[in-house]
């Protein structure tokens, strides 16, 4: 997967030209560049293919002021930019040596992401077409004409992927005036998908979110300085409030994931950019980032060994940034941590041993679920809750794990491999314990190993696997042991639930309990247990859960049939 | 007789692991998903698609299909995919939608593994041309008899109870079962 160009305040777009008997589309490029403010003027259209008076003017008045309005919300000490703007124009019209005038408002919504990207400093992707019209200083987007005309001319031009329009009528109007035509229109759609994805926005929020890469929103957040939202967006009933949230919440949880991501890319040269951009953001914030270094290891450690050996070894930070960021490290907790951030800043993760890997932060199921509420505990429990909290995230998780290679050269790259896979495994889930020691976790890890192999020739049968990849090598292995994993945690969680229940419950009130569970679970358990009284399963709940979780799986398997 | 252990050797698992298998293994390894769910069928062809695209170029080393090609070939492999267990393309959606079982990554691996085994049937078949003159009635015979009795242990009972004339006039129908065997194989193994 190659990444490809992101530019900044470049945004491609489709005019419609209109001659006496025909109409024509035509795919061109709208930029928009920040430049120093000379008069109290703030746009400045430039270049041979000009907006209309009339368009310049909408410009100007709506356009501008909800590109204002995100800045200064986002950064109310950022002080107003100005902008040039420029259409790029036709070869038609420069082989004839002339240019071209736009008229309409279709262009709004593209006029919008590049004075946005221009402005919060956002490359974009040059794989997309946009067209709208923005409706209102909420950021509403409302349909635009000839988008068959539209999709015909994106059809043409080959790096198109993407087509984003706005919805045709989300408030009706078009449908008691336009009725055939708007048939006519959505009727495009299915086939226009034959050529690439067609995304429908209704409102800017929508726009944004569809076509900028979360890792360029991170990296603006820390030159912006609103990585760390300390304002509150409203009930984010507006669409700019769902902007301003968007742009500004979830950054922390952004840029781990991007960390990861590059990580196990064993792409360097981004994770310098993060870790250098995080690190810079932090220095002027004045505050050391609790547990990062930390975090920062668990990745790393969690990376396929080749990609961490080649790529992970050279210095990630420059040792400047590091002593900077280590003025504000306090506490002597963030003084263990911050030594961390050393030996992987400068490339020696690798050498980290018999540490705290895992965070404090994550979830630590604590307290006792009344008994009473008998249906929230069977809800907690159900096939859906159960996916949803546990099998899910595990799916994600191997989902997102890349790697290189699916077989192995030696024993020892294959223990690395698997502990590396292990650590990833739980890192994603919140059932992990709170430490962890390198040592125990490649026990851990081979633990795994060896029970989803248990019916499959065990440890020997895998390794022998990871050596000729005869049944997808590592593939193969990963999947086994997360679904081994997975089936643990689901038993591991329903047993907390239900622990948590009926402890410290007296016998009378356990049984009860019991008669209610195997109620419950009645349908999914097998015969054996059905006609048993509950006061002799009242001890066995490991067994009725493992019971259960099987028959979840087996029940879905059949489903699938239907 | 050099020739029948030469074919032997150039399709026993191991080799065939190398030399097709891996490099579809490996691209399935290196593909990375944002997100394991979808929201709707269309973002669902456009994830498979992409996909399919991806795999395509990764192993054949070619440019990218059309998207028209890709969303067309795609479909029509899951659909025979997900028959294969009286399912079809709507199953691999409630998949990818619910993550009920795997989600999406579960969906592109059968996509990989379908590919996989297709591009295994080609290697088996070119491997034969390559030792089987097609002119030959008698060379033909003689090496689909020794090739049974090298591996019986490793054919289905199908294959082995058939003379071998009756596969030398369409070998192709021999490979077929060859294939579908080793898949038997690998899904017991992956089964168990």
């Amino acid at each position: 997967m190659t990444k490809e160009k992101h530019i900044i305040g470049r945004v491609p777009t489709v005019l419609v030209f209109k001659s006496d008997s025909d109409q024509k589309a035509v795919v061109t490029l709208i930029v928009a560049k920040c430049c120093r403010k000379r008069s109290r003027k703030r746009l400045f259209f430039i270049g041979k293919a000009e907006f209309d008076s009339k368009t310049a003017k909408h410009i100007n008045k709506d356009i501008l002021p909800l590109v204002d309005n995100i800045l200064q919300e986002l950064n109310p000490d950022s002080k107003q930019k100005a902008f040039e703007i420029s259409i790029v124009n036709l070869s038609i019209a420069s082989v004839m040596d002339t240019g071209m005038e736009i008229s309409g408002f279709s262009a709004d919504a593209v006029v919008f992401t590049a004075l946005l990207s221009a402005a919060l400093d956002i490359p974009l992707a040059q794989d997309f077409v946009v067209t709208g019209h923005i409706a209102s200083a909420d950021g509403d987007i409302r349909a635009v004409k000839s988008i068959d005309s539209k999709i015909d001319a994106a059809s043409q031009c080959p790096g198109i992927r993407r087509f984003i329009y706005p919805a045709f009528d989300p408030d009706g109007s078009r449908e008691n005036f336009q009725g055939g035509q708007l048939e006519d229109e959505k009727a495009i759609i299915p086939h226009a998908r034959s050529f690439f994805k067609m995304i429908q926005v209704d409102n800017i929020c929508q726009l944004l979110k569809t076509i900028l890469d979360e890792r360029d929103i991170v990296i603006a957040s820390f030159e912006g300085d609103y990585f760390t939202a300390c304002r509150d967006f409203g009930d984010q009933g507006s669409c700019i409030e769902q902007t301003l949230a968007f742009f500004a919440e979830g950054n922390e949880k952004r840029f781990w994931h991007n960390i990861e991501i590059s990580a196990l890319r064993g792409d360097i040269e981004d994770i310098r950019e993060l870790l250098c951009a995080r690190v810079r953001y932090q220095i002027r914030q004045k505050q050391y980032p609790p547990g990062f270094g930390r975090k920062l290891l668990r990745i790393i450690l969690s990376v396929p060994t080749t990609a961490r050996r080649t790529q992970l070894a050279d210095e990630l930070v420059p040792i400047d940034l590091y002593f900077k960021l280590c003025q504000f490290v306090g506490i002597d907790d963030l003084k263990e941590d911050s030594r961390y951030l050393r030996d992987i800043f400068e490339g020696r993760a690798g050498t980290i041993d018999g540490k705290r890997l895992l965070d404090d932060d994550l979830e630590i199921r604590e307290g006792k679920i009344s008994r009473s509420d008998l249906q929230k505990i069977f809800s907690q429990i159900s096939s859906e809750q159960v996916s949803k909290k546990v099998s899910q995230p595990i799916d994600h998780a191997r989902a997102v794990y890349i790697f290189d290679k699916v077989t192995v050269d030696s024993t020892d790259q294959f223990f690395k491999t698997i502990t590396s896979f292990y650590l990833h495994l739980i890192s994603h889930t919140a059932l992990a314990p709170a430490e962890v020691n390198p040592n125990q976790l490649e026990a851990s890890a081979l633990q795994l190993l060896q029970r989803a192999f248990a019916n499959n020739g065990g440890e020997n049968a895998a390794r022998t696997e990871a050596f000729h990849g005869n049944s997808g090598g590592l593939r193969f292995i990963f999947d086994q042991m997360t679904e081994q994993f997975k089936f643990e945690q689901k038993t591991g969680y329903i047993n907390s639930i239900l622990i948590r229940a009926v402890d410290q419950e007296s016998i009378d009130e356990r049984i009860e309990f019991t008669k209610a569970l195997l109620e419950y679970i009645e349908p999914w358990l097998p015969a054996e247990y059905k006609d048993r009284p509950a006061s002799t399963l009242i001890d066995r709940y490991q067994e009725i859960i493992k019971c259960y979780v099987s028959s979840l799986d087996k029940l879905k398997q059949t489903f699938r049939r239907f | 007789m050099p020739a029948i252990n030469n074919l032997i050797n150039e399709l026993s698992d191991n080799v065939i692991a190398r030399e097709v298998g891996a490099v579809h293994d490996n691209a399935r390894a290196k593909y990375q998903i944002e997100c394991n769910t979808v929201r709707d069928f269309p973002e669902f062809i456009d994830v498979i698609a992409d996909y399919y695209n991806y795999h395509f170029q990764c192993v054949y080393n070619c440019g990218p299909l059309s998207r028209f090609d890709a969303e067309g070939q795609v479909k029509n492999m899951v659909e025979q995919i997900y028959r294969q267990n009286q399912e079809d393309i709507i199953n691999a959606f409630n998949n990818a939608q619910e993550s009920l079982d795997g989600g999406v990554r579960i969906v592109l691996n059968r996509i990989c593994d379908a590919m996989k085994f297709r591009h295994v049937e080609q290697y088996i078949e070119s491997v034969f041309d390559r030792y089987v003159s097609p002119n030959d009635w008698d060379s033909k015979v003689e090496i689909i008899r020794e090739f049974i009795a090298h591996c019986s242990s490793d054919l289905g009972s199908s294959l082995r109870r058939e003379k071998p004339e009756s596969y030398a006039g369409d070998y192709k129908k021999f490979i077929r079962a060859y294939t579908d065997s080793l898949k038997r194989t690998s899904s017991a193994m992956r089964g168990l």
